[in-house]
């Protein structure tokens, strides 16, 4: 059942230049490096949307903060600059308690399945924690059976330990307890990780299944592409905490516009030996957050880079309806 | 492995370990002895017979008499009385304050964690022995007394561990996923950090108690503990040092105790600790 | 044709656990040709993990072998004792983890470390550092002659992988095994990785094999493929035989599962319904009997490796029928 937005906005969730800044020296350590910087963004600029029902999915490879993008959602870490809006309605930082609210409404997997569950419960006490914690008065033992089976495991596991359970099983009591509270938001931060590739299959068509179900947005956190092509019907690809190009899916992976785009696509290895490469497709690594480079920050890694990419930062830019790229020679 | 089971076969481990089973020996042999001293001896521990003064052990006293002729099983066992009394109470009460004061500083915010660990170290600063000197003098000797010096000198210790535990659980996934759900402070607390860090702190504290009933000892032995004529295993070391060239009973008598108690209750920590915690469960 | 580098010949291994004996690897026939890349495929509780500490004889304590042999350049490995093993581990076999760290000492530098290493040869120091330095930069490890002198935290995981891949390299080895090398890495990071593997096998004489559950590596580096179940090899081809042709119908079925195979506009993704039998309570008859879509009553019987084609051996009663 589609919950009903609040107000004109037909958007699920919405970020607006969203900032995500950690402090990396704090106290008397500061003041013997002064030249250091005291500050990291992890997330800079982002702005994106989910609309209910949809499956948005946010790639990028480890640094390039598609997780403290998940976690600032919900609060987990603050963030220090641009708006988020849940329902129409801002979410702003603060206290646990001030959170609490959204936190009913937005249901988290976390990437490690098991490191989520809390070791000295069972999972029949896990999956049913959301209604202890918002003191929601049910029967919680009828609601455990219904949610170990939603998720397709027998009421065996209810009495097992989180140690016991496989990644799968694992991730199966995960998603339990993420749709517990039928939430309007689910964000999977890496929901196949670790999962071998038969199992990564049950995972998302559960997920899929379920939202089919609900009508749940979902928005999938990961660095796997050839998982996310399936699952997601727009992709947002993050590189050094922006957004560097959004769109739908298919018109994405068909044709990337961004060249940092097309080098992950490309790097994905074909299973089939006649479609082997002779050069890997992006060279050199990402770089460190403290020390962001000129201009655009991909221009060292990018192929097709002229002086103007080292000098002048390209701005975000829709190039189609509903796509956009920061790029100065985007590849359309 | 089903939950219900877990308690009885965790017993049943302690007693398939060699080590285990021989502390728990020992450690049931001091409660008994503790417990029962009132039945275990017809003397009484200060029924004073000045004609039967350093008597070697023999049927009717079965570790001798010391200098002022008082049977000394019976006053051994009354030692051990207070000795567990001192110890469980002092070590109860600084684990509760340590656990509590140790949460708040790992999981509050900063500034609270700075004075904590400040006042903690300031604590941790002063020597215990001459701490406890000091207070000593200031109020007197009692059983009360060595009870708040040992509560306060050890709180710090397990507050800067607790402190330490809750700081690294505040970042691993379940406490976020916790509180992803919205779960608040205290249910975060009580119901996923407690219980991650109480079994090694439970396990930490049965190793603790040897060690307070020898600062109990020793504060006794120094006249600075229990009142006479109340036994504890330190006045009866110091009675018997005085007389050691007569007779090693007393000295023996009271000594022994104390290197059983640390032994039995640290191979059984030990035990313990191999046993306690779920994840060494798992099948290999 | 010479003596492959690595013949494994019917390797059985079992754990000794509180619910009995885990038979953890059974009857495993492995070759590894010299100049040759091997991929070993398999998901969680397959045996590849166990099967390198075999070779490696690093098998845990509770680990027994139950029988056969692991012959390395005519030599059983399985009856080598400690001082053989210093000669061989390292020297002679050398190892890639998936984690970096797990063979960088964090608390010496890059150079004290790959010196180390050489400490059978009498060449001076000078010479020892120069040949660390040049196989640095082998590896595309910039300014190795400066960075050379850094400790592990200060490169990436990319680089760290890198430096694993230098040192393992650097007494020339005649087998690599390389353990779900680049598992930790990102996609771009991983592409590299592989590349530089693919560009040094024809620098290195000896052979390699690639460990992964990753079916894209397989096919980008591999010659030849053998896949793992449950602690058996279910098939064993050529790489473009086993990705285009293959027999059994694990590898078929795992093939489908991989979603860079998958249309596009497919929703669901496939999976294999089931789970992996119990290594301790093992039924009669293929191991992949209760999974398996196409199985028929003559899968009660333990099918044999056979080959199906020249070089193409599969252990499924159907696949030569």
């Amino acid at each position: 059942m589609p919950r009903a937005a609040c107000g004109p906005m037909a958007e699920l969730l919405e970020l607006e230049n969203l900032g995500v800044r950690y402090r990396v020296l704090g106290g008397w350590r500061a003041l013997l490096t002064p030249r250091a910087p005291r500050t990291l963004d992890a997330v800079l600029n982002a702005s994106l949307r989910v609309a209910p029902g949809e499956t948005y999915g946010l790639v990028g490879e480890s640094g390039s903060g598609k997780t403290s993008l998940a976690r600032a959602i919900v609060g987990l870490v603050p963030h220090s600059a641009g708006h988020i809006r849940f329902r129409g309605h801002p979410i702003e930082g603060g206290s646990d308690r001030a959170l609490r609210q959204v936190r009913r409404e937005i249901g988290m997997m976390f990437q490690d399945p098991v490191a989520s569950l809390s070791p000295r419960k069972t999972v029949g006490s896990l999956i049913v924690e959301p209604f202890r914690i918002h003191g929601i008065n049910r029967n919680l033992d009828t609601e455990a059976r219904r949610l170990i089976d939603m998720v397709g495991l027998g009421p065996n596991y209810l009495r097992m330990y989180p140690h016991q359970l496989s990644g799968g099983q694992a991730r199966r009591v995960g998603v339990a307890r993420a749709l517990a509270l039928n939430p309007a938001l689910v964000i999977a931060d890496e929901p196949t990780a670790g999962l071998d590739v038969s199992v990564q299959g049950e995972v998302l068509n559960l997920l899929t299944q379920l939202q089919a179900a609900n009508g749940m947005g979902l928005l999938v956190v990961t660095h796997n592409l050839p998982v996310i092509r399936h699952v997601s019907t727009r992709i947002g690809i993050m590189y050094l905490g922006r957004l560097v190009e959004q769109g739908p899916t298919r018109a994405v992976f068909r044709s990337p516009a961004h060249p940092y785009t097309a080098g992950l696509i490309a790097a994905v290895p074909q299973p089939d030996p006649d479609l082997r490469r002779d050069t890997p497709p992006l060279e050199g690594e990402i770089p460190s957050l403290r020390n962001r480079p000129s201009g655009c920050e991909f221009h060292a890694r990018c192929r097709l880079a002229v002086p103007r990419c080292r000098t002048e930062a390209p701005a975000y830019t829709a190039i189609a309806p509903d796509r956009g790229v920061a790029c100065h020679f985007p590849l359309l | 492995m089903s939950h219900a089971t877990w308690r009885g076969t965790a017993f049943g481990r302690v007693l398939g370990d060699p080590l285990g089973a021989f502390g728990l020996a020992l450690v049931l042999l001091l409660v008994a002895g503790a417990l029962g001293a009132d039945w275990l001896t017809p003397w009484s521990p200060t029924q004073l017979n000045v004609r039967q003064r350093l008597l070697p052990p023999d049927f009717t006293h079965l570790l001798g008499t010391d200098h002022l002729g008082r049977d000394i099983l019976s006053r051994v066992l009354h030692g051990g009385r207070i000795a567990l009394y001192v110890s469980i109470v002092a070590v109860g009460a600084a684990l509760g304050f340590g656990c509590l004061l140790g949460m708040i500083a790992g999981y509050g915010p900063r500034w609270l964690d700075n004075a904590l660990i400040l006042v903690f170290d300031a604590i941790r600063s002063f020597p215990t022995v001459l701490f406890a000197l000091a207070v000593v003098s200031l109020v007197g000797p009692s059983l009360e007394t060595i009870i708040m010096i040992v509560v306060v000198t050890t709180t710090p210790v397990y507050g800067r561990i607790v402190r330490t535990q809750t700081l690294s659980l505040k970042g691993q996934d379940f406490i976020l996923a916790e509180r992803a759900m919205g779960a608040g402070a205290i249910r975060v607390l009580a119901q996923h950090v407690l219980p991650n860090l109480i079994g090694p702190l439970l396990i930490l504290a049965s190793m603790e108690i040897p060690v307070v009933i020898t600062i109990e000892s020793g504060l006794s032995f120094l006249g600075l503990g229990v009142r006479p004529p109340t036994p504890s295993w330190g006045s009866i070391l110091n009675d018997g040092y005085g007389f050691i060239r007569d007779t090693p009973w007393p000295v023996i008598a009271a000594g022994a105790p104390i290197v059983l108690t640390t032994l039995g209750f640290t191979f059984l920590g030990e035990s313990l600790r191999d046993i306690f915690d779920p994840r060494l469960q798992r099948e290999p | 044709m010479t003596d492959p580098v690595l013949r494994i010949r019917d390797l059985s291994v079992a754990y000794r656990s509180r619910r009995g004996r885990l038979r953890a690897l059974r009857h495993v026939d492995l070759d590894v040709p010299a100049g040759r890349v091997v991929g070993i495929v398999g998901e969680s509780g397959c045996g590849k993990s166990t099967l390198i500490s075999a070779i490696l004889g690093l098998l845990a304590p509770n680990a027994e072998t139950e029988g056969g042999s692991i012959a390395f350049g005519g030599r059983e490995l399985l009856t080598a004792t400690a001082p053989e093993w210093q000669a061989i581990r390292g020297p002679r076999i050398a190892v890639v983890f998936q984690d970096p760290m797990t063979s960088l000492n964090p608390v010496l530098s890059i150079a004290t470390q790959m010196i180390d290493i050489q400490y059978r040869s009498n060449e001076p120091t000078a010479q020892k550092r120069q040949r660390a330095i040049d196989m640095l930069t082998r590896v595309g490890i910039p300014d190795a002659a400066e960075r050379i002198d850094g400790y592990a935290h200060r490169f990436s995981g990319g680089m760290r992988q890198r430096i694993a891949i230098a040192m393992a390299l650097l007494l020339r080895p005649a087998l690599l095994i390389a353990d779900e090398p680049t598992t930790a890495l990102d996609v771009t990071l991983e592409a590299q990785i592989v590349h530089l593997l693919k560009s040094l096998r024809q620098e290195i004489d000896g052979a390699i094999l690639f460990v992964s559950h990753n079916l894209g590596l397989i096919a980008e580096i591999c010659d030849e493929v053998v896949v793992m179940y449950a602690g058996e090899v279910v098939e064993r081809a050529d790489v473009r035989a086993l990705f285009h042709h293959p027999r059994h119908p694990y590898t078929r079925l795992l093939l489908a599962c991989d979603p860079a195979r998958v249309a596009e506009d497919v929703a669901l993704l496939p999976t294999i319904a089931g789970a992996l039998p119990d290594l301790a309570d093992l039924s009669a008859g293929c191991v992949f009997r209760a999974r398996c879509p196409d199985a028929i009553d003559a899968c009660g019987i333990p099918p044999a490796l056979m080959e199906v084609a020249p070089g193409h051996a599969a252990r499924c009663v159907r696949a030569h029928g």
